[in-house]
């Protein structure tokens, strides 16, 4: 009886101290954090990255011990869905996704939602997914104001001509961001009449803003000092050069958005200044809530560009400043050996 | 070839008669071109002046190259390239390549075109050795060479500074310096092929190339000789492309498709092929190009434009399909 009251208790010690273990044991043998990355579509720095890998992610991934995975998406839809499949095989912790092919994201949202995958996208909304994307109205107002104070220090705030160049397919984006350039100069020179203001569609391409530009421009001959607002610098551009094309009596300047024109020694002489996003660097931003979600406290869902998960800030740069950041290969570089700043905090120009 | 010869004399009032319905189109275009200028003037007398002048002739400029090299392929029997923006855009490319490397400028404009040649030639061999629809190969190798752009090249950036840009902006005997290789392109088509042997040969196979055969004529020989050659106009409008757009994008070429064909099927060109005018297309293209800037005179953007050269398009192919079944008929 002694001796089972001893076995007894030493089972009871022995369970005892199992029942310590155990949780231990498991809590160790669970699978590590797992970062995956589908970037890559349209072109630009974030197609780019698609092709390129994101050095920004992975560093950010091995800085915190997490394992990480990451596939193209190429330019093409099948292809997005299928890496779906491939990322609910290697059954990823969570995703930063950038799908040039929306078209096909709620099927890919489906099979993400199904392995319970929390989804980080960049630019493109898509509900149930975290959005992270520039603050498109605060870019529009800074390349406005910016531009504005150009205007007034050599127009003394009397354009003859405002052109907006938007790209109306890009929706709420567009109204921020060309509708914000617009609230921008008008916070500068307030007394521009409405008149002057002339909004087309430019769809953020030269091969369409300039001769719809260009259309405008002889609609309104009296009209020689012309101010370009935009969509991104290329819509910007396009009209720049419509007012070049028609004559020298023009004298114009813009502001554009995106930064994709204004760095490097390729320059057009009118494009006074951008805003930068420095979208390449959008992954330093995303641990924000990759970090939550590896802490299983995941942040509210918000999924929209208008309430957005992460604000990226904007940085507007005149011609001038821009010269002095380098281009976004070199940007990267440098980010990745310190993931935890981002491309803001080490290159706008104060 | 003598047969060749003694054949051609047979037909000098087919030739007649296709030449005064040629001038008839051409007179039917002006005075619709006329007319919209007419309205635009009453609309806003400030229309007539040199900014339009020069919004419109920019306007014809890439539009008119690239209707030369598609009215080349039907004219020949090639029904339609729907990869001549490619070749386009090709040159673009090339031109920013070999500038980039130092290149001189008239070494690079050479070459890159001879690109967009080589981009036909394979195109050609498709078409004639592997006998597939010319449609569809141009279909295919317009998607698929868009996408080896893209891969290859993202963006090409124009150096503001450099002569191409200045080719892009300057003007020349009062019209733009890049309106002038449209313009001679249009003189050098009308007279290859109403005086060339060469040209009527291209006529001769786009309108029945069975006869065309029996006469001695190689089709395949032909059919290369169009898919290089239109590419090659294609490559033209490179250039002037490189000169407008100082960031050159892969899928650029999209909005030049339908106002070529446009223009190409409005002046006359029969789809069927052997029937086509490049003085009507000189007009039609114009009357196209001046649309986008008349409309926003009468207060309306110009991305209308899009809606009236297809409702225009749609007016046109229906004319052109009524006549070929009333030749057919006959």
């Amino acid at each position: 009886m002694s001796l089972n009251k001893s076995m007894a208790i030493k089972t009871i010690a022995i369970i005892s101290a199992l029942a310590f273990i155990v949780p231990t044991t498991s809590a160790t043998a669970a699978p590590k954090f797992k970062l995956c990355v589908a970037l890559g579509g349209i072109p630009g720095i974030l197609g780019a990255l698609g092709t390129t890998g994101d050095p920004i992610a992975k560093a950010g991934a091995k800085k915190r011990g997490w394992d990480y995975y990451e596939v193209s998406n190429k330019l093409d839809a099948p292809t997005a869905v299928k890496n779906a499949d491939l990322i609910v095989q290697q059954k990823c912790s969570a995703l930063i996704q950038f799908n040039g092919r929306p078209e096909v994201n709620p099927t890919i949202a489906k099979k993400l939602a199904k392995a319970k995958i929390p989804v980080i996208t960049y630019d493109i909304a898509q509900p149930g997914w975290y959005f992270l994307g520039i603050d498109n109205l605060a870019a529009g107002k800074a390349g406005g104001a910016a531009l504005g104070k150009l205007i007034k220090e050599k127009w003394n705030c009397q354009p003859d001509l405002v052109l907006e160049s938007h790209g109306y397919g890009a929706g709420i984006v567009d109204a921020m961001r060309t509708g914000g350039m617009v609230e921008g100069l008008k916070s500068v020179c307030p007394d521009i009449d409405k008149s002057k203001f002339k909004p087309f569609e430019g769809n953020g391409e030269i091969a369409v803003s300039q001769p719809a530009a260009r259309d405008i421009l002889a609609a309104n001959p009296t009209a020689k000092k012309i101010a370009v607002v935009g969509l991104n610098d290329a819509g910007v551009v396009g009209s720049l050069l419509a007012a070049r094309q028609l004559g020298s009596g023009y004298e114009a300047m813009g502001w554009g958005q995106d930064g994709n024109l204004i760095a490097g020694d390729k320059v057009d002489p009118d494009l006074k200044g951008s805003v930068l996003y420095f979208l390449e660097g959008y992954s330093a931003y995303a641990f924000e809530v990759l970090d939550a979600i590896a802490k299983k406290s995941a942040p509210k869902m918000r999924d929209g560009a208008v309430n957005p998960a992460i604000l990226v800030k904007p940085c507007p740069v005149s011609a001038a400043q821009a010269q002095g950041i380098p281009v976004d290969s070199v940007r990267i570089k440098k980010l990745a050996q310190d993931p935890s700043k981002t491309l803001y905090s080490i290159y706008c120009p104060k | 070839m003598t047969h060749l010869s003694s054949s051609r004399f047979k037909v000098p009032s087919l030739r007649k008669s296709a030449d005064s319905e040629y001038l008839a189109t051409i007179l039917i275009l002006l005075a619709v071109w006329i007319f919209l200028v007419v309205i635009s003037v009453i609309n806003r007398s400030d229309f007539l002046s040199k900014a339009t002048f020069s919004a419109v002739t920019f306007n014809m400029c890439i539009i008119g190259i690239l209707a030369i090299g598609q009215g080349f392929v039907v004219i020949s029997g090639g029904i339609l390239d729907l990869s001549i923006t490619v070749s386009m855009l090709i040159t673009s490319f090339m031109i920013v390549v070999f500038y980039d490397r130092g290149w001189n400028t008239p070494l690079l404009i050479i070459v890159s075109i001879l690109c967009a040649g080589v981009f036909g030639l394979f195109n050609s061999i498709l078409v004639v050795w592997l006998r597939i629809n010319p449609l569809i190969v141009t279909l295919a190798t317009g998607f698929a060479g868009g996408g080896v752009l893209l891969i290859v090249f993202d963006r090409g950036l124009v150096d503001p500074k450099s002569s191409i840009a200045d080719f892009g902006t300057s003007h020349l005997f009062g019209f733009p310096t890049a309106w002038w290789p449209m313009a001679l392109l249009t003189i050098g088509a009308h007279f290859f092929f109403k005086y060339s042997r060469f040209g009527r040969h291209f006529l001769a196979v786009g309108g029945n190339p069975l006869s065309s055969k029996a006469m001695g004529i190689s089709l395949k020989q032909m059919r290369v000789a169009t898919f290089v050659g239109a590419s090659i106009i294609g490559g033209i409008a490179g250039i002037v492309f490189a000169g407008f757009t100082p960031e050159i994008r892969p899928n650029a070429g999209t909005y030049y498709m339908l106002p070529v064909i446009a223009a190409v099927v409005l002046a006359g060109f029969s789809l069927a092929g052997g029937r086509g005018s490049f003085l009507a297309l000189f007009v039609s293209v114009g009357f196209l190009s001046t649309i986008p800037t008349a409309l926003v005179f009468f207060g309306l953007e110009s991305i209308w434009q899009t809606f009236i050269q297809g409702f225009i398009l749609i007016i046109a192919v229906s004319i052109d399909a009524y006549r070929i079944v009333k030749v057919k008929g006959r």
